[in-house]
């Protein structure tokens, strides 16, 4: 009896397995049903992460958007070094802060849980083009989109409020949408692109890598009809009217670069800024050992892995022994560059292997391979020329790239499909624990902002002058607060408004609370000389892994060096200083006057002299 | 007899003579660049991994901290640190036994090497073993020969692995490689050269390639970990007064260089007779000399030149331009039979071998040198030894006859110019006895010269004159050696008063190192020829006394007032 119940449950999870796995529709929704709910998998149990790094200024923009939403600027907006804009306009498109805005016009004001849980849509929308995309590119669409969900890139972007998660979906369906179209010649899809690529270039500007991406598909698979070249130039021609748009309207362009510390055109800069790039690329594409178990089966890659990890670590081991590297920047740096070194090697060899040899360059697999490693080789081109600092945000786009690359190898090299689905499975596994532990992270150091301002508001707001001098979520929970913004000193080099200068400051009695960690500025010396202690907030790091970033060498989102550090047990992660504004000055020390010639203050010297 | 006993027996054979050529030098003082070397070796007791030697004085300029690196890696100096460490003694038959086993080295991949290119390897070898470059070379205590001999073993190695597919050998061949690399950067040149003997004989494959890039990577590490150190990368290239990449500096330097192939491999006239089968090449040769003839004619007449530059320099250039024409007519020929797969492999293969060390003689090196080219030299005497055999055999009398009347002239030029060097040499200690003796070294005693001298009146206590004269007081005393001086500031130096001058009389015909002539054995910018019979000196040593400087005298005379 009981057999016969078996056998017949077992009759009935072999139907409903046969039913979503033999027919193709069923097969593609049962994969989006697994794509959505591992979605939501990634992505809810961060939803009351509190707004971090440039997170806030989006929603600014957003507030802004509720009464006017084509509004691109921010009115007497102090920018995060503390410096005052009339009208700010930021260095993205707004249309991610239009959704925003719609979403708190629901809510009332910009609260963690609706916001984070209205944002989730977007990597869904970037792993459904990912499952298409590979499969167009005839490698496990499933599994192109698990990896591209678990990989720490996006999964621990995909719990902030910035424009590169949205952006870069936007820009995968776009792609994705638009090979259908041409692959299959078909009008609608054609017609679906445009406004999918007007999308992810009003999300955020990287996105108009599109543009290239889509040119270069059409010219490797020789398809030079007229239609096809519609969405290219409507995005084109839309993009130069928004620049006039907003050329007219502000009288200024939109901010395409940031003021930065590396200028990449000093050769020593963008070495630097490029050995960074490499190893961000390697430790946070996917778990770096999977990265060197997936990408190393040829001996050239392996050759080359071994090579640049001789180097890295002989590298490493010097400025270990100088004590210029703790252990962990040591292995972590020697890890992650030799791995990013090989992954771009391997794109290199294998589109050289493409491009070079006639019968691979016109095969399917040939010109796909050209086409991934165009893709892979732009996004990589812009970030290490154009953008400020090396960072996972910044490498996400070459992540879908890089992600069916892989799939592509493997499929290529592993001729067993259980090997194949083992190493996928235990990739996909083991960049999840990654990506899971940096996301964990990455939410307790946001928490911290958000705790550092709840002390100050706890212990300072009743005071009748509460002041604060810092930006990301420590900024935006004191300015919601009430607290009001120290101008920084740079105002004297680059402020642009109207208001007279001296721009209103504490005054004696007044309180300001500082943190180190969330981006301060140097504040006027007429306030750095009255500052005095009045009581200290220490956090510390209990992860595993650790964001440092006081402005120093590296941190996730301005990882310069390295995107993440291994330091467990306690690691001070801020330091939250509030101040009381004094009677009478004090002279400024070496230490203080320092800081003001590292900022451009030349006249820091005369006044001491005065 | 067998085969193998008559390998062992020539190998022998060579061996007691290289030994029989070099053990009556062991005695010679350290001379040239040799005292950095030991220098560094001392410094490598407490720091064996510094490639730096801490506040160093280095012809008259103080390199403070760490910022003193030499052009070459430190294996040559470790392997002195060990010797140093066992011995406990710098003395100078010690440190040239120490040296003996790279010429060894050397000989025996140069027999195998020879027997890889089918030609005579006993004739070949002894032709590498009497060559003046390679011979004299032999008595420095400098990496030259290390590095040509872990050149050769590392080849031979390797070749013979790729060859017999053997992973043993070319892991053998990538130790020797990885050796000569830490040993002088010149020996990184064998890396493209032994990827094209992949390439050549299509051999190319992971065993292969991955061997080949053991040194790579190697090299890599140590780069990388140097400027992770230093925050600068190894210094591969000195400090001249004459731009690398100047063109007129590139055409004295090939001058140079055609003209140490054509004198410092083989005996000059042995060398024109030897590579003397084609026409136009001697054609060419002519040409060339008659040019330089007339080329020297005129600058001896405007006193440029002297009677030895006008008399030497068109033989050497002639018989290096003879040696350059065969080796560019066998590549050139070899390089369409390679492209269709019939082969030529090892004729491109060596071409680009002498090609290429005489490309970076010409446009990296800082000036000619017989030191800088004996790498290029195997190449030169595995073609000489196949010509020797189609001019003179295959009657086997006339062959062993022709051959050993070429090894024998050139075994007499290069023992001729190995007693120069060594009389030069040895002139050194002998310089700071003198100084000792006359000036004792009482802190107002300076000298002003490198090198060899520089190594023996430190030994004597003396102090270095810096190019400012910092340190030095008036009465103080300055003695510089001629052949190694500098030039002091010229504020500073106006206040020199000649005391005294002693020549160092030479006593053997040969000259080896003669300024006002640009004759020179181991380099000098501008070198015309590499020896000469013009000079009347070894060294000349001035003394000087410092006078008061203008504000003392100035002080002194109010004084008077």
């Amino acid at each position: 009896m009981i057999k016969e119940r078996q056998q017949e449950n077992s009759g009935i999870l072999k139907k409903i397995f046969d039913t979503f796995t033999k027919s193709g529709r069923a097969r593609t929704i049962s994969s989006l049903a697994v794509i959505a709910i591992a979605t939501l998998a990634i992505t809810v149990p961060f939803a009351d992460q509190a707004f971090s790094i440039d997170g806030p200024e989006t929603l600014y923009y957003a507030q802004r958007q509720i009464d006017q939403p084509f509004a691109q600027d921010l009115t007497d907006h102090f920018n995060n070094r503390g410096i005052l804009y009339d009208s700010f306009i930021e260095t993205h498109p707004k249309l991610l802060p239009i959704y925003l805005s719609l979403v708190i016009r629901v809510t009332g004001e910009p609260s963690e849980i609706p916001i984070h849980l209205s944002l989730i849509i977007f990597p869904f929308i970037g792993a459904t083009a990912m499952f298409f995309l590979g499969r167009r590119f005839r490698v496990s669409g499933l599994a192109a989109a698990l990896l591209f969900l678990a990989s720490p890139m996006l999964m621990v972007n995909a719990h902030t409020e910035m424009v590169d998660v949205p952006g870069t979906s936007l820009l995968i369906a776009a792609i994705a949408v638009f090979i259908s179209a041409v692959d299959r010649r078909n009008g609608w899809l054609l017609a679906l692109s445009t406004p999918l690529m007007i999308a992810a270039s009003q999300t955020f500007f990287q996105s108009l890598i599109v543009l290239p991406v889509a040119l270069a598909y059409l010219i490797i698979n020789r398809r030079f009809q007229l239609r096809y070249f519609i969405p290219i130039v409507c995005t084109g021609l839309f993009f130069g009217a928004y620049l006039l748009a907003i050329m007219t309207v502000y009288g200024q362009l939109p901010r395409f670069s940031y003021r930065t510390r590396l200028n990449t055109i000093q050769p020593a800069s963008l070495l630097v800024h490029i050995r960074g790039d490499l190893t961000v690329l390697g430790g946070t594409l996917l778990m770096p050992l999977v990265a060197i178990a997936g990408f190393f089966i040829r001996w050239t890659i392996a050759l080359v892995f071994v090579a640049a990890s001789m180097m890295t670590w002989s590298w490493s081991v010097v400025k270990y022994s100088l004590g210029e590297y703790s252990l962990s920047e040591t292995v972590l740096l020697s890890i992650m560059l030799p791995t990013g070194i090989a992954i771009t090697y391997l794109v290199l060899e294998r589109f050289g292997t493409a491009l070079f040899r006639g019968e691979s360059r016109n095969s399917r697999v040939g010109r796909d391979t050209i086409f991934l490693a165009v893709w892979f080789f732009g996004v990589l081109a812009y970030v290490m020329f154009l953008l400020p600092y090396p960072s996972p945000r910044y490498l996400l786009p070459a992540a879908p790239a890089s992600i069916l690359f892989l799939l592509a190898f493997w499929r290529e090299h592993i001729r067993r499909v259980w090997l194949r689905f083992g190493l996928t499975g235990a990739a996909v596994a083991l960049t999840l624990v990654l990506a899971g532990l940096l996301s964990l992270t990455a939410y307790n150091t946001a928490n911290d902002g958000k705790r550092a301002a709840e002390w100050a508001v706890e212990n300072y707001g009743d005071k009748d002058n509460p002041w604060y001098n810092g930006t990301f979520g420590f900024g935006f929970y004191l300015n919601r607060a009430g607290f009001r913004i120290t101008p920084g000193v740079e105002n004297e080099l680059y402020a642009r408004t109207m208001k007279p200068f001296p721009l209103e400051e504490p005054k004696p009695g007044d309180y300001i609370v500082y943190s180190v960690r969330n981006g301060a500025w140097v504040p006027y010396p007429s306030v750095m000389q009255r500052l005095r202690g009045d009581d200290v907030l220490l956090l510390y790091n209990n992860d595993l892994f650790f964001f440092p970033c006081s402005g120093t060498e590296n941190c996730w989102w301005l990882s310069v060096f390295l995107p993440y550090d291994f330091r467990p047990g306690g690691k001070l992660s801020d330091q939250i200083m509030a101040w009381r504004i004094d009677e009478t000055p004090n002279p400024l020390s070496e230490e203080q006057k320092e800081l003001y010639r590292k900022v451009g203050i030349t006249w820091i010297d005369e006044m001491s002299e005065k | 007899m067998k085969p193998s006993l008559k390998k062992y027996l020539e190998l022998l054979l060579l061996a007691g003579l290289l030994l029989a050529v070099t053990l009556p030098f062991i005695g010679q003082a350290v001379h040239h660049d040799a005292h950095q070397w030991i220098d560094f070796a001392k410094v490598e007791m407490e720091h064996p991994l510094w490639h730096h030697l801490p506040d160093y004085d280095y012809f008259g300029i103080n390199y403070p901290g760490n910022s003193y690196h030499d052009t070459h890696p430190r294996l040559q100096s470790l392997y002195l640190n060990f010797w140093l460490r066992v011995t406990g003694s710098l003395a100078e038959p010690l440190l040239h036994l120490e040296m003996l086993i790279f010429p060894i080295i050397a000989v025996i991949a140069m027999y195998f090497l020879a027997r890889r290119f089918r030609v005579n390897a006993f004739i070949a070898t002894l032709l590498l073993v009497v060559a003046p470059a390679f011979l004299v070379a032999n008595h420095l205590i400098m990496i030259d020969v290390p590095g040509m001999a872990f050149w050769l073993a590392a080849m031979v190695f390797y070749i013979k692995g790729v060859d017999d597919d053997k992973l043993a050998y070319m892991l053998a061949g990538s130790l020797f490689l990885s050796l000569g690399i830490f040993t002088y950067y010149q020996d990184l040149s064998l890396l493209p050269l032994l990827f094209l003997y992949l390439l050549l004989f299509r051999k190319a494959g992971p065993r292969t390639i991955i061997t080949l890039a053991i040194p790579a990577m190697l090299f890599l590490a140590f780069t990388a970990a140097h400027y992770a150190y230093y925050v600068t990368p190894p210094n591969f290239s000195y400090n001249t007064v004459e731009q690398p990449m100047d063109l007129m500096s590139i055409i004295v330097r090939t001058r140079g260089a055609i003209t140490l192939v054509g004198g410092v491999i083989l005996f000059p006239i042995a060398a024109m007779a030897v590579f003397s089968r084609f026409r136009w090449i001697n054609m060419t040769a002519a040409a060339v000399l008659l040019f330089s003839v007339a080329w020297s004619l005129f600058n001896y007449l405007t006193g440029s030149y002297s009677a030895d530059n006008l008399l030497i320099l068109p033989w050497l250039l002639a018989a290096g331009t003879m040696i350059l024409l065969y080796i560019a007519r066998k590549f050139l020929n070899a390089v369409p039979l390679v492209m269709v797969g019939a082969g030529g492999g090892d004729d491109v293969f060596l071409g680009t071998w002498f090609l290429g060390v005489l490309f970076y003689n010409c446009v990296l090196l800082p000036y000619p040198s017989s030191r800088f080219i004996i790498p290029l030299i195997p190449p030169v005497l595995i073609y000489a030894t196949k010509e020797i055999w189609k001019l003179w055999g295959p009657g086997k009398r006339r062959y062993a006859v022709a051959a050993a009347v070429i090894c024998a002239a050139t075994l007499a030029l290069a023992l001729a110019i190995a007693v120069g060097e060594n009389d030069r040499a040895n002139t050194h200690p002998a310089e700071a006895e003198w100084a000792a003796a006359n000036y004792p070294p009482n802190g107002h005693v300076w000298f002003l010269g490198g090198l060899g001298f520089q190594y023996y009146m430190e030994q004597k206590g003396y102090r270095m004159a810096m190019v400012d004269g910092d340190g030095i007081q008036t009465g103080d005393y300055i003695i510089e050696s001629r052949n190694n001086r500098w030039y002091l500031d010229r504020g500073f130096s106006s206040r020199l008063e000649l005391v005294e001058q002693v020549d160092y009389q030479r006593r053997w015909p040969l000259v080896t190192e003669y300024m006002e002539n640009r004759t020179s054995w181991l380099g000098r910018i501008g070198m015309v020829i590499p020896y000469g019979f013009e000079g009347d000196n070894l060294d000349r040593i001035y003394v000087y006394r410092v006078a008061l400087s203008e504000e003392e005298a100035k002080a002194c005379s109010v004084d008077d007032d």
